[in-house]
């Protein structure tokens, strides 16, 4: 049985941005609508834990408005830049619903961006300002 | 028999008129349509290119003014959602120009949509810190003008 995840219910009605904090040790914030705070809380975790045969269902457009590229490559594709996962693999683990149409555009951004991405080239640092 | 055949003629004559009225009719409702979506993707065109401009033209420091910060919002807001109309409106476009004779123009206009939205919301989009990039500005720019000129084609051809 497939996973549903509801993005603007389960995780942020206004996914901005690409990370944590690029500039922790400063004031600023920690943003946790960002794509590493989506990939690293939510998404690693719920691939990590699917079954031989399972999927995650991701819903797209409940609350939520529309995703910067940004926020997309951070989320998805960083799983396969950072070596969590290869693009192949992921996609094969992964599916979109929505009722707006509009949203298949960020689903064929999302699979672009996880098939262009190299597999382990970069390791993760977290911008976390813990 | 002569009273016969002048009835059949005009009844002919009456419904070949008919048939080229409604094709031509069609054809202007056709033109018509794709002249006004055509203008509306242009007016778009030009608000994403000044929204997506003074945007990646501002230097987004992490002490800027809270006026800027709140501009910076605004221009978020606006870009995303010019991006979408821009989106709706090529595909609507795409969907009536369906013939030989726009045939490049369908792929530029679908290229389009998918290029500009990973270069106005790419990298360090909606970060806190954005420093200006004028080589972005400038790559917006040229993208959306080249489109515009696609567009403005397809406008003249359909006046």
């Amino acid at each position: 049985m497939n996973i549903d995840f509801d993005i603007g219910e389960q995780f942020s009605k206004d996914p901005t941005g690409r990370f944590y904090n690029e500039y922790k040790g400063t004031k600023m914030k920690n943003n946790l609508s960002s794509g590493e705070a989506f990939r690293e809380e939510k998404l690693r975790g719920l691939l990590n834990n699917l079954n031989a045969n399972q999927k995650i269902n991701f819903i797209l457009d409940n609350d939520v408005e529309a995703y910067g590229s940004s926020f997309l490559v951070e989320g998805f594709a960083g799983i396969v830049k950072y070596g969590y996962m290869e693009a192949d693999s992921m996609l094969g683990k992964i599916k979109f619903t929505y009722t707006d149409q509009d949203f298949e555009f960020y689903e064929n951004k999302i699979k672009q961006y996880i098939k262009e991405a190299k597999f382990n080239c970069k390791e993760y640092e977290s911008t976390k300002d813990e | 028999m002569d009273l016969l055949k002048a009835f059949f003629l005009v009844v002919i004559a009456s419904f070949s008129a008919f048939v080229f009225n409604y094709f031509h009719w069609k054809l202007q409702e056709k033109s018509k349509s794709i002249f006004s979506t055509a203008s509306a993707l242009k007016e778009y065109l030009e608000l994403l290119e000044e929204k997506s401009i003074l945007y990646w033209a501002n230097d987004y420091k992490a002490d800027c003014s809270p006026t800027l910060k709140q501009e910076k919002k605004i221009l978020e807001i606006e870009i995303t959602s010019s991006l979408k109309v821009v989106r709706t409106l090529t595909r609507e476009l795409n969907s009536i120009i369906q013939d030989k004779v726009y045939k490049s123009e369908i792929v530029k206009l679908s290229n389009f949509s998918s290029n500009i939205y990973d270069l106005v919301t790419g990298d360090e989009f909606e970060e806190e810190v954005i420093p200006s990039d004028f080589k972005r500005c400038s790559k917006i720019s040229i993208q959306t003008n080249g489109i515009k000129v696609i567009v403005l084609k397809v406008m003249n051809g359909n006046r």
